[in-house]
C-alpha cells in the first residue's frame, strides 16, 4: 500500500466520517486497484507455492477494507471484488491441506497478523478450510469465529465482515443428517442455530448503526438531509445480508416447530423489539413471514401479533398484517382441512387487532380496513359460513370509518372492497342478507359509490340466477340496492345528469327490473307478500323509476295468480286462504293509478290483467280492466297513429276473453266497434272496423278436451260462445264502404281485398250474411273499381298486391277443390277476377 | 348453406330475467347468419345480444316495443330461394289464428311466414307455405297460457330445401325437434 494512501485511511479512520462523494469515488478507485494489485501478487504467491507470501499480499489486499469513508454502496462494490480474491485463496489452501498440511496450523498462523480487519477475514477464510479438514469440532472453530469477530465495530466493516462469515459457513453448519456433525445430539446441533441467531443478531445491531453514521461535517442543512436519505438508501440495500441468516435458519433441519416457537422465534422477536429501528423492523418482520412455514405461523400467531403490536411508530403494520393474512389464506386454499382451530386463529386475530389499534392510535384508518379486508378474506377462505364473525368485522370496520369523520378517497376505496369481497366470495346474495353491518357500511359510502355498489349486487343475483325466497330477505335486499330503487336526498337532479349518466340510469333500472323475476317463493302467500314488498319500495319510487319497474311487478303477480289458481284447483278440499282475486285487487290499485302518468304503459297492462282474470275466471273483475283500459284509451290516447294501435288491441284482447255473460260482452264489443269507427284516417278506419267483426263469431275453444268423455258432445260440436252475424256483416259492409270512398286507389284495394279475406274467413262458417253472394258482390266491386280506372290492375296496384289478390283468388280455386270446402265455396265466380289478373 | 335463427318474445326485463343459461350455451357467435327476430325485445340489450350472435339481424316491431326504435311492422327477406316473411303476429286476429296466418303470407307473398306473439312454438304448413312461430326464448309470461316452455328455432336453408331444428327447454333440459320443408316447384 502506498504510504500516502495509508495515511489516508488512517486519516479517515480517525474522524469515523464519510466524505463527499468525489472523494468517494477518488478513495473507491485507489483502494480497488489496491485489492487488483495486491489480489495479483496474491494469486503468484499461490501460484509459486509460497503460502506465507500470499497471506501476507491477501493481508495488505483486505487493507482496503478497513476504510471508513466509503458509503454502504461503494464498500460493498469493494467487499464483492475482495471476497472474490478469498475464495481463490480458499481454494488453493484447500488443496494445500489435502496434500497433507495442517489446517490447525494455517488457522493459528493467521492469528499473528496485525490488523484486525485483514485479520478475521483470514481466520474466517482459513477457519473454513479447518472445517472441511474435520481436523478439529466443526461447532469449536464457529465459537470461535462467532466470537473473534466481535472485534470488528464499525457497523460497515463489521456487517460485511459477518456476512462473509456467514457465507463461508453456510454450508458447514452441523444440522440432521450433514457431514459436519459429529453426532446427532440434540444440544450440539442447536449450536448452529444459536451461531445463526448470534450472527444474526449482531449484523442487525450493525445494519442498524449505519443509519447514525455521521455524514460529512461540511454539508449544509439541505445537503445533509440529502446524504442522510442516501445512506437510508443504501442501507435498504444491503437488508438482505441480514435476512440471508433467517433464510439459514429457516434452512435448518433441526429447527422443528417445538424449537422454533420455544427457542427460535423469541430470540428473533426480542432482537426486533429492542433494535426499536423502523426499517430493520418492517424488513424483518417480513421475511419472517415469507421464509418459515405457515404452520408454524399458524401457532405463534399470538407472539407475532404482540411484536406487530409493538413495532416503531414508521412501521407500514398494514404491508406486515397483509403478508401475514396473505399467507395464511394461500396456505389454507390447499390446506384447509389441515387447520384444526378455525375459530382459534379467528380469536386470535380479533385479539391481536384489537391489541394494535389500542397501541398505536396513529394508525391510519385507512390501513386498519385494508388489513381488515385481508382478514375478512381469511374467514370466507377458512370457514365461509362463519358469517357472525365476518359481521363483526364488519361492524368493527363500521365504527372504525364512522369515527374518522369525512371519508378519504382512500378509505372510500376500502369499504367497496369490503364490501365487494363477500359478495364475490359467496355470489351468493341470500348469505349476504344475513349480514347486519352490510348495509350501515354502504350507507357511510358517497352517493356514486353507493349507485355503483347496489348495481354490483344485482348484477351478482342475476348472473348467478340467485332466487330470494322469502319477504323479510327481499324487504332487506330493497334496503341494500335502496339508491335504485327510491331518491335519495343527496342525489343530485335529473337536470345535471350527462348522456352517461342517462345511459346508467336507465341500465341501473333495466337491472332493478329482471330482479324483480327471482324474488319469488314457491310459496304462493310468501310470494304475494314479496310482492307487496315490492309494490311499496317500487310505488315510492317516482315517475322516472316507476316508468320501468311497474311492468316487471305487475307480470309477477299476474303470474302468481295463474299459480295461486292452479294450487286451489289441484287442492280443492284445503281451504286456501289466499285467491287469485286478491292478486287482481292489489295490481288494479298499481295499473290503474298509473293511467295518468303512462297511458299507454298501464292501458297494454290493464288488458294483460283482463286476459288473466279472464283466465282465472273473474268475470266482474276482467270486466273491470277492460273498461279501464277503453277509459283509458278514451281520455289518454290522443295520436292517431296510436288510437289505431290501441283500438286494435283492445278488439284482439276482448276477442280472446270467454268469461262475460252475453250482456256485458256486448257492451264492451259495442265499445270497441264505435271506437274504431270514429278513428280519424280512413285506411285505420276500415281495417280497424273489420277487424271487429271478428268480435262477433266466437267459438267456444274452453271444452275441446272434453269431447272425447262425452259423445252427446258431438251434438252440438258447433259450441259458439258470443255470435252476432247482424252486427258481423254490419263491420264488414261499413269497412268495405269507408275502404271504397278511398281517393288513393293503391289503399283502397289493398283494404278491398284484405275485406274479400275476411269475408273468405267468415264463408266457411256458413253465416247467414256472409254468403257467396256477397262475395260475388265484392269481387264485382273489385272488378268495377278497377275498370272505373281505365287501366290494368297491375298499373294500379305495386306487385305485392297484384300478389296477394292474385293468390287470395288461387286460394278460392283451392278451397273449390277441396272436399270439405267445395260446397261453401263452389258458388264463387272468380271468372271476371282472373281476366283482371291477366 | 345458410343458418337462420327463428327468435322472439324475449320481454327482458318486463317479464324475464335473461336468456336461460342452456341456451346461451348454444347461441355462440359466428355460425348463425341472419337473425329473425319476432319482435317484443322490449330492451336495446336484447337487440344488442342478437347483434353478438350475427351481422344480419332483421326484427319487427312487437306491442311491448318502445316506439323509439323504429322497428317495421312487417319485413320481407330473401334467403336462398325462399321469401321469409317477418311479424309480430298482436296485428292480426284472431291472435294465431291459422286462416288469419294465412291471409297474411298472401298479404306479404311469401313462401315462409315468422310470427310470435303466442309464446308458443308452432309449425306447419297450409298451401304449400311454411309458417313458423318460434315461441318465446326467455318462456316469458303470456296471457294465453300459463304452461310456457323457452324455445328458439334454427334453420339450415340450402337451395330449396329447409331443414328447421326446434330447440325447447323442459324441465331444464333442451330437447330439440327437426322438421324438412322443400318448397314446392313454382308450376304446382
Amino acid at each position: 500500500m502506498s504510504k500516502r494512501f495509508k495515511q489516508q485511511v488512517k486519516q479517515l479512520r480517525k474522524t469515523s466520517q464519510l466524505v463527499s462523494t468525489n472523494e468517494q469515488s477518488k478513495i473507491s478507485n485507489q483502494t480497488k486497484e489496491n485489492v487488483r494489485k495486491f489480489g495479483f501478487l496474491m494469486r503468484r504467491a499461490l501460484d509459486q507455492g509460497k503460502i506465507p507470501a500470499a497471506l501476507k499480499n491477501a493481508s495488505q489486499m483486505l487493507d482496503g477494507l478497513r476504510t471508513s469513508a466509503l458509503s454502504p454502496k461503494n464498500y460493498y462494490d469493494l467487499y464483492m471484488q475482495v471476497s472474490d480474491e478469498l475464495r481463490y485463496l480458499e481454494f488453493f489452501l484447500q488443496e494445500d491441506i489435502k496434500s497433507g498440511k495442517s489446517a490447525s496450523k494455517l488457522y493459528k498462523e493467521v492469528q499473528f497478523i496485525e490488523a484486525i480487519v485483514p485479520r478475521l477475514y483470514l481466520m474466517v477464510t482459513t477457519g473454513s478450510v479447518l472445517i472441511k479438514s474435520q481436523e478439529v469440532e466443526t461447532q469449536d472453530v464457529l465459537s470461535d469465529l462467532i466470537e473473534m469477530c466481535k472485534g470488528v465495530q464499525h457497523p460497515t466493516r463489521g456487517l460485511f465482515l459477518r456476512h462473509y462469515l456467514s457465507q463461508m459457513t453456510k454450508d458447514k453448519l452441523p444440522d440432521k443428517g450433514s457431514e459436519y456433525a459429529s453426532s446427532n445430539d440434540q444440544e450440539l446441533l442447536s449450536k448452529s442455530i444459536d451461531f445463526t441467531i448470534k450472527n444474526f443478531v449482531e449484523m442487525n445491531k450493525l445494519w442498524v448503526r449505519i443509519a447514525h453514521q455521521k455524514t460529512p461535517g461540511n454539508l449544509t442543512k439541505k445537503e445533509k438531509e440529502i446524504a442522510q436519505k442516501n445512506l437510508d438508501i443504501e442501507r435498504k440495500e444491503l437488508k438482505i445480508l441480514v435476512g440471508t441468516n433467517l433464510v439459514r435458519l429457516s434452512q435448518l433441519e433441526i429447527v422443528t416447530l417445538e424449537v422454533y416457537t420455544e427457542r427460535v422465534l423469541p430470540l428473533l422477536l426480542q432482537q426486533i423489539n429492542e433494535c426499536g429501528d423502523p426499517i430493520a423492523q418492517e424488513y424483518l418482520m417480513e421475511v419472517i413471514i415469507q421464509v418459515f412455514s405457515d404452520d408454524y405461523h399458524i401457532s405463534t400467531l399470538p407472539s407475532l401479533l404482540q411484536t406487530i403490536s409493538k413495532l416503531a411508530d414508521g412501521v407500514n403494520i398494514k404491508q406486515i398484517m397483509i403478508s401475514l393474512i396473505n399467507r395464511l389464506i394461500k396456505y389454507s386454499e390447499s390446506n384447509v382441512e389441515d387447520i384444526n382451530d378455525k375459530e382459534q386463529i379467528f380469536t386470535i386475530f380479533s385479539k391481536g387487532i384489537g391489541l394494535i389499534t389500542k397501541e398505536r392510535k396513529n394508525l391510519p384508518v385507512k390501513d386498519l380496513l385494508s388489513i381488515l379486508n385481508s382478514l375478512i378474506q381469511l374467514a370466507l377462505q377458512l370457514n365461509p359460513k362463519q358469517i357472525d364473525y365476518i359481521d363483526r368485522v364488519l361492524r368493527f370496520c363500521y365504527n372504525s370509518a364512522s369515527e374518522s369523520g369525512s371519508l378519504s378517497r382512500d378509505i372510500i376505496k376500502e369499504i367497496n372492497n369490503l364490501l365487494t369481497t363477500p359478495l364475490t366470495k359467496y355470489n351468493n346474495v341470500n348469505i349476504l342478507l344475513e349480514f347486519e353491518n352490510y348495509s350501515p357500511l354502504i350507507e357511510l359510502l358517497p352517493y356514486g359509490d353507493r349507485r355503483k355498489i347496489a348495481l354490483k349486487i344485482i348484477e351478482n343475483v342475476l348472473q348467478n340466477s340467485t332466487y330470494i325466497r322469502t319477504s323479510d330477505k327481499v324487504k332487506k335486499l330493497t334496503e341494500y340496492v335502496k339508491i335504485l330503487v327510491q331518491d335519495e336526498t343527496d342525489m343530485p337532479s335529473e337536470s345535471e345528469e350527462d348522456e352517461y349518466q342517462k345511459t346508467l340510469f336507465l341500465a341501473e333500472q333495466d337491472a332493478v327490473c329482471r330482479l324483480v323475476h327471482l324474488l319469488k317463493s314457491k310459496d304462493h302467500i310468501e310470494s304475494f307478500k314479496i310482492v307487496q314488498v315490492l309494490a311499496q319500495k317500487i310505488g315510492n319510487g317516482g315517475e322516472r323509476r316507476i316508468k320501468h319497474t311497474v311492468s316487471p311487478l305487475v307480470f309477477s303477480s299476474l303470474l302468481l295468480s295463474f299459480k295461486i289458481r292452479d294450487y286451489i284447483e289441484d287442492n280443492e278440499e284445503e281451504q286456501y286462504p289466499l285467491s287469485p282475486k286478491k292478486i287482481f285487487e292489489f295490481v288494479y290499485k298499481i295499473v290503474t293509478s298509473l293511467t295518468p302518468l303512462f297511458p299507454l304503459i298501464s292501458l297494454k297492462l290493464l288488458l294483460q290483467c283482463a286476459q288473466a282474470s279472464d283466465k282465472c275466471g273473474f268475470e266482474a273483475i276482467s270486466y273491470e280492466f277492460m273498461t279501464k283500459s277503453i277509459l283509458a284509451y278514451e281520455e289518454h290516447v290522443v295520436v292517431s297513429k296510436v288510437r289505431f294501435e290501441m283500438i286494435t288491441l283492445i278488439s284482439s284482447t276482448l276477442q280472446t276473453l270467454r268469461v262475460f255473460d252475453e250482456e256485458n260482452y256486448s257492451t264492451l264489443a259495442n265499445h270497441a266497434g264505435g271506437h274504431s269507427s270514429k278513428l280519424m284516417v280512413v285506411n285505420d278506419q276500415a281495417r280497424a272496423v273489420y277487424m271487429c267483426s271478428y268480435l262477433f263469431w266466437i267459438e267456444d275453444d274452453e271444452e275441446e278436451d272434453d269431447s272425447e268423455e262425452d259423445e252427446e258432445a258431438d251434438e252440438d260440436k258447433e259450441k259458439i260462445y258470443f255470435k252476432d252475424t247482424k252486427r258481423l256483416q254490419g263491420c264488414i259492409s261499413r269497412a268495405i264502404r269507408v275502404a271504397g270512398s278511398l281517393m288513393e286507389s293503391a289503399s283502397m284495394f289493398q283494404l278491398l281485398f284484405e275485406i274479400l279475406n275476411v269475408c273468405l274467413y267468415f264463408l266457411r262458417y256458413d253465416i247467414e250474411q256472409i254468403n257467396t253472394d256477397y262475395i260475388n258482390t265484392l269481387l264485382e266491386l273489385i272488378h268495377r273499381k278497377i275498370e272505373e280506372n281505365n287501366t290494368d290492375l297491375s298499373e294500379l296496384v305495386e306487385p305485392q298486391m297484384f300478389n296477394f289478390y292474385k293468390s287470395t283468388i288461387k286460394h278460392i280455386k283451392y278451397c273449390q277443390s277441396q272436399d270439405e270446402t267445395e260446397d261453401l265455396f263452389k258458388e264463387i265466380n272468380i271468372s271476371i277476377s282472373l281476366k283482371d289478373l291477366k | 348453406m345458410v343458418l337462420i335463427l327463428l327468435i322472439g318474445d324475449i320481454h327482458i326485463p318486463q317479464r324475464s330475467f335473461g336468456i336461460p343459461e342452456q341456451f346461451k350455451k348454444l347461441l355462440v357467435p359466428g355460425k348463425i347468419k341472419h337473425v329473425l327476430c319476432t319482435g317484443n325485445l322490449t330492451s336495446k340489450e336484447s337487440l344488442e345480444y342478437l347483434k353478438t350472435l350475427a351481422s344480419e339481424v332483421h326484427v319487427v316491431k312487437g306491442n311491448f316495443d318502445d316506439e323509439n326504435l323504429n322497428f317495421p311492422e312487417t319485413k320481407t327477406i330473401q334467403l336462398e330461394n325462399f321469401k321469409f316473411g317477418l311479424c309480430h303476429g298482436h296485428q292480426i286476429v284472431p291472435w294465431g289464428d291459422q286462416k288469419s296466418l294465412q291471409v297474411l303470407q298472401r298479404k306479404m307473398d311469401v313462401d315462409i311466414l315468422v310470427t310470435g306473439h303466442t309464446h308458443e312454438f308452432t309449425a306447419f304448413q297450409l298451401e304449400n307455405k311454411l309458417f313458423i312461430n318460434p315461441g318465446t326464448v326467455t318462456g316469458a309470461y303470456s296471457g294465453f297460457n300459463d304452461e310456457i316452455e323457452p324455445s328458439f328455432v334454427l334453420m339450415d336453408v340450402k337451395g330449396s330445401k329447409i331443414i328447421t331444428y326446434v330447440y325447447q327447454l323442459k324441465d331444464g333440459d333442451v330437447s330439440v325437434e327437426k322438421i324438412t320443408y322443400t318448397k314446392p316447384s313454382e308450376n304446382d
